[in-house]
């Protein structure tokens, strides 16, 4: 007999619908799976003729062909366990096919008929909602991630004989609901917070603005001087996540398997700290299964590389396109696809191998030839596309001593929060989100000079030496400083500061 | 005893065991020039093929585990010739094994039926 049973899989953030068809007939015994199927599909065999005769069904010796349609499209994984022994049950007559119409299955099956938690439900739920489709049955473990999808009913099955029971309508399964405002009110709490550093007035301020304007920021500063600690702090004050956001972030997350059935939603924007030994397809996505990589992981939020010079040229290199257009295109032999990267970029690093060049008090012992080398290891254009540039000095005795500690996160945040919600509306209709990401052609129109402001950055770039590209980022900066001030247009104040996010154009210390 | 002379004795054993237990002997030692299977059965509607496979002791293994990828593919061969010899394709098929263990004066230790032994 003949059955049908409607699936889907995963490619990139995307699902794509697979067509289970089960047919049996007599003759030798035989299995067979066909449609472009990859090992662990193949597998699923024995998975399936375990999970149903130790959940009580027969299991004929009969000639038994799976065609997973289309046929071109490389199916991976265990999301086929379920749908292709729910398709053995219909042919061996113990469903209907009737039961199975116009519901949509996905699951891993456990060889004692427990169903096992997939990848990637989420896109697949926000899919089927897409197409229409109502009914989604799919592991208990992923049951809330895709709840939170509207228009689809999730239906949660913990093993083969609930479903079975449940097709039957013999046992009745609630669909899956998800409170989102409750996720959303929430939010996490963290232990760190900016009132934990002492002193580096300068750089907090900066990140405020970094974390406002969604600038990208260097740190260089000598080791021990904070920089990773005000770093772990950053994600405190960043402006909070929409929902879309939130979703688009816990699609990629959901493909690469990091969500579980307690952690099923992106709430907060992500906080991504790859070591420096990451190859470059884990940082920008790739390998044999073209994942997602580390930059498509701090989607909507911050990719944090710590010690920047001692990453991998490659690795570095890789992020520059995709710092520019907020995506990556992952082109190999087997595939083409695109995964979302709009993150925020932080880097720190130390001014020489020794770390010690800015510091006052501890002498440097690096030849200028070993500062060049250690400089060169991060390459212009990478350089090119780093806002603001923050020194980070030594603390000295006295602030390290001192009482006052300055504001906690929660004000900051609330200020970042105001700033980025005056440039959600200044940018609705340009379909951009923050300061960074202005085009070079809007820039003029979005930031306005008033005459004394246009005075001090035409001094800048004739006494300081700026760059024209450091012209566009001087602009931008500003724009995001007076947003912070509420201001309508720039002022001199807005300039002068932004100014001195650009260390690195002026040459200072280097 | 020689090895033939054993085999042969473990089949006899073997058929008068599957007869006991429902099967219908349609052919012993059926023999094709893809190899030989020793008994197909009839077990209600299904057409069984059984391979008997005969041991004085298990401490080489069990006599059922001696039937390797190499022996499977020979009766999958046979057992396909003789579906299309007599036109029996739309009929539900098995491989079954019978593994018989004698002791030292060659009488029957222990009788074991495997249904459903292997896939094709």
């Amino acid at each position: 007999m003949l059955a049908k049973v409607e699936s889907r899989t995963v490619f990139g953030i995307e699902a794509k619908k697979v067509e289970v068809e089960v047919d049996i007939t007599g003759g030798l015994p035989h299995f067979a799976i066909v449609g472009l199927a990859d090992t662990a599909v193949k597998e699923s065999r024995d998975r399936v003729i375990s999970a149903i005769k130790n959940c009580g069904f027969r299991f004929p010796p009969k000639r038994i062909t799976i065609n997973l349609a289309p046929a071109d499209l490389k199916k991976e994984g265990g999301n086929f366990d379920l749908p292709i022994a729910i398709g053995i049950l219909i042919a061996n007559g113990d469903l209907e096919q009737r039961h199975a119409d116009g519901k949509v299955f996905c699951g891993e099956l456990a060889l004692d008929g427990k169903v096992r938690a997939i990848y990637g439900a989420l896109p697949i739920a926000v899919e089927l909602s897409k197409d229409g489709k109502e009914d989604f049955i799919l592991p208990f473990e992923n049951a809330k991630e895709a709840a939170i999808v509207r228009g689809v009913a999730v239906y949660p099955v913990k093993n083969l004989t609930e479903a079975v029971n449940y097709l039957k309508g013999n046992h009745n399964i609630a669909p899956e609901a998800v409170d989102i405002d409750d996720l959303w009110s929430k939010s996490v709490s963290s232990d760190l917070d900016f009132s934990d550093v002492k002193g580096q007035w300068h750089v907090k301020r900066g990140l405020e603005v970094a974390a406002s304007g969604g600038h990208n920021v260097l740190l260089i500063g000598p080791p021990g001087s904070g920089k990773t600690m005000l770093t772990q702090r950053l994600p405190t004050i960043l402006p909070e996540i929409s929902f879309e956001e939130a979703l688009e972030t816990t699609k990629i997350h959901s493909v690469a398997g990091l969500l579980n059935a307690k952690n099923f939603l992106v709430a907060s924007r992500p906080f991504r700290m790859p070591h420096h030994t990451v190859s470059y397809a884990g940082l920008v996505g790739g390998g044999a299964t073209l994942r997602p990589g580390e930059i498509s992981f701090a989607h909507n939020g911050v990719l944090f590389l710590d010690e920047l010079p001692e990453f991998r040229r490659d690795a570095l290199e890789a992020m520059r396109q995709p710092l520019e257009d907020g995506s990556i295109n992952i082109t190999r032999a087997s595939a083409a696809l695109k995964y979302p990267a709009k993150f925020m970029l932080v880097a720190a690093m130390n001014p020489c191998p020794c770390g010690y060049f800015t510091d006052p008090k501890k002498e440097c012992h690096c030849t200028p030839h070993d500062i060049q080398r250690y400089l060169s290891k991060i390459s212009g254009p990478l350089l090119d596309r780093i806002d603001i540039h923050l020194e980070v000095p030594s603390l000295k005795y006295k602030e390290l001593s001192g009482k006052s500690c300055g504001e906690a996160s929660e004000r900051i945040r609330e200020r970042v929060n105001k700033a980025r919600a005056a440039q959600k509306e200044r940018y609705k209709d340009l379909g951009i989100y923050c300061n960074a990401r202005i085009g070079s052609k809007d820039l003029a129109r979005y930031c306005c000079l008033d005459k004394e402001a246009e005075e001090l950055l035409k001094l800048a770039i004739l006494e300081l030496g700026l760059s024209a590209r450091g012209y566009d980022k001087v602009l931008k900066i500003s724009r995001t400083i007076a947003d912070l001030a509420g201001a309508e247009g720039i002022s001199a104040e807005h300039i002068s500061e932004a100014i001195n996010y650009r260390s690195l154009d002026r040459n200072l210390g280097f | 005893m020689k090895n033939k002379e054993l085999g042969d004795l473990g089949e006899r054993l073997a058929a008068k065991f599957l007869r006991r237990g429902g099967y219908g002997i349609l052919a012993r030692k059926y023999r094709c020039k893809f190899g030989e299977i020793d008994i197909v059965a009839k077990d209600r509607d299904t057409l069984v093929f059984v391979e008997v496979r005969s041991r004085t002791d298990s401490e080489y293994g069990f006599p059922s585990e001696t039937i390797d990828y190499k022996k499977r593919e020979h009766i999958k061969r046979v057992a396909a010739e003789f579906l299309t010899r007599f036109d029996l394709f739309d009929y539900d098929c098995r491989f079954d094994c019978v593994s018989v263990l004698f002791d030292n004066n060659f009488k029957p230790k222990q009788i074991e039926l495997i249904k459903d032994a292997f896939w094709s």
